[in-house]
């Protein structure tokens, strides 16, 4: 499909367009307006490189997410190994906040482009410029918004789980348009041969290897400040990072409170375990189950927003809850909770999780009884799972 | 950018607008038609997004290099502008920690740390760094 010379003319998306007069071109619109040897194409090319490695990196994770919280019908989410959700979930997190700085040394790399005359060549390059400002607004808006979300900054005026969701979809896509159009000139650029035929200039201030190091620094640099609140070794050299594993109660971070779920007072508490249609549903006050066999995990809450702490918890199965009403956890179960009102209220376990040993509705936690904020007097632990879907307060279990 | 001539384009482009092409139009679909979604709020903050960058961070990181290449002696500068670049990124990623938006009285768990104690000892370690750096160069290079 290698187009020739003589057949871009037929080519109505290569015709030239109109030229703007000359005397608009001011400022930075230019010729030679930026003089800083870092606009470079070999240095683009890296940066491109490392950003097309961490985006997907973040897309793959990220739909990962998606899927294990949206489960489509032909998907059941194992609940082995118990470690991959926090680890997908810390990689997402990372590889975001890691493209913080990657993002702005690529965007400023290839700022004259902004300044492009004409601004529109045919039309081809003017909608490869359109989809530049997907690509660009996107991926600035997608960091912008995840780094705040993960502070719990929610200033964006938009539920952001989907919001987010659909917008990677546009960025990746702008991305892979963007990668088909630039291919050949970043493979140019990465190659030994752009150092002979466009060495770098001499000159004081910073070198393109210098910057180059300088932008990989400044990404370790804001991991390393972060990734404590997922590897808690590192707790302590993660001074910015928004969560620290062992503070909250009973040694554990919260994300949603009693309080804020409007679940503080629990009086007369039962249990309905709802079977499939016919049967009598089964009513269970706490002591029915603390009479239960209680079984101790230790097990993660890992939050989607990137955060995550292990905890040791005790309870009883939901396997064997689920007896009690003569289900063998084939059928997928709903797990609801006292707390009226929001989007995580409930969430739906499959086999993988209901049949599986550490699978718990717990009571208590670190050797005590639960935290009213941990979700007292009931609530799901499960491995390999995201914490919006380790529902708290829990009071109705239902096979659907 | 510094090379003027494009090279002849990779015959994977074709594929990859369909494929990429394909990617945007779901997602703006999604945007459009999804459950909880706000595809005006989304696509007016994605322009106020790429506006922000182009019309504001950079003119003003552009201003400042430019700054540093006028007051700085030129066996400093490159360290300087590292020094600066890594120290603005922090500064960056801190903003959400320093102005606590998103505290919740009743959550201690979350922002539990002294953020601009944390960004400053962030941003000494990178002080401290490039002067331990300029420092080691200036003694290699009197040997």
């Amino acid at each position: 499909m290698v187009r020739r010379a003589g057949t871009t003319l037929k080519d109505p998306t290569m015709m030239p367009l109109p030229v703007p007069p000359e005397a608009l071109r001011l400022g930075p619109l230019k010729e030679g307006a930026f003089t800083s040897r870092l606009h470079s194409e070999r240095v683009a090319s890296w940066l491109g490189l490392l950003l097309g490695v961490t985006f997907t990196l973040c897309m793959l994770t990220g739909l990962w997410s998606h899927f294990v919280q949206h489960p489509p019908s032909w998907f059941t989410v194992p609940a082995h190994p118990s470690w991959l959700y926090r680890v997908t979930q810390g990689v997402h997190v990372t590889t975001g906040l890691a493209a913080v700085p990657l993002l702005l040394a690529k965007l400023f790399t290839v700022y004259p482009k902004l300044f492009e005359w004409p601004p529109a060549k045919n039309l081809r390059h003017a909608t490869e410029r359109g989809v530049l400002l997907l690509l660009v607004g996107g991926s600035v808006l997608q960091l912008a918004t995840g780094v705040m979300n993960i502070f719990q900054w929610y200033a964006f005026g938009f539920f952001f789980t989907t919001v987010h969701y659909w917008s990677a979809w546009v960025v990746i896509g702008a991305l892979t348009v963007h990668v088909g159009s630039k291919i050949a000139v970043a493979r140019r650029g990465l190659s030994k041969q752009s150092l002979v035929d466009d060495p770098e200039p001499v000159g004081g201030g910073m070198s393109r290897r210098g910057f180059l190091t300088t932008t990989g620094v400044a990404s370790g640099a804001v991991v390393l400040a972060t990734v404590g609140q997922t590897v808690s070794p590192l707790s302590g050299l993660s001074v910015l990072a928004p969560r620290r594993p062992g503070d909250g109660p009973q040694g554990l971070p919260v994300n949603k409170t009693a309080r804020a779920a409007g679940t503080q007072v629990v009086e007369g508490y039962q249990l309905t375990v709802v079977g499939a249609s016919g049967r009598t549903p089964v009513m269970l006050t706490l002591a029915d189950l603390q009479g239960m066999p209680q079984h101790t995990v230790h097990l993660p809450i890992t939050c989607v927003e990137g955060w995550s702490a292990g905890a040791t918890w005790t309870g009883v199965r939901l396997r064997d809850v689920l007896a009690l009403v003569g289900s063998d956890g084939h059928r997928p179960t709903r797990v609801a909770s006292l707390q009226a009102r929001g989007h995580y209220r409930s969430s739906i376990v499959t086999s993988g999780h209901s049949r599986d040993d550490l699978t718990l509705l717990a009571l208590g936690l670190n050797g005590e009884q639960l935290h009213a904020d941990h979700g007292y007097p009931l609530r799901l632990i499960a491995p390999n799972r995201p914490g919006v879907m380790q529902t708290k307060w829990v009071n109705q279990v239902e096979v659907l | 950018m510094s090379t003027v001539e494009e090279p002849p384009r990779s015959r994977w482009r074709w594929p990859l607008y369909a494929a990429g092409s394909a990617m945007i139009a779901f997602g703006l679909w999604g945007e459009l038609f999804g459950a909880d979604t706000n595809p005006l709020r989304w696509a007016e903050l994605l322009v106020v997004a790429a506006l922000a960058h182009d019309l504001v961070l950079a003119p003003v990181v552009i201003a400042l290099g430019l700054v540093t290449r006028r007051l700085m002696p030129a066996r400093f500068r490159s360290a300087v502008q590292g020094a600066w670049l890594v120290s603005a990124v922090l500064l960056l990623v801190a903003v959400p920690g320093l102005g606590r938006f998103g505290a919740k009285a009743d959550n201690s768990s979350v922002l539990p740390r002294d953020y601009p104690t944390g960004l400053a000892v962030g941003v000494g370690t990178v002080l401290l760094v490039t002067v331990l750096m300029v420092l080691f160069r200036r003694v290699r290079q009197r040997r």
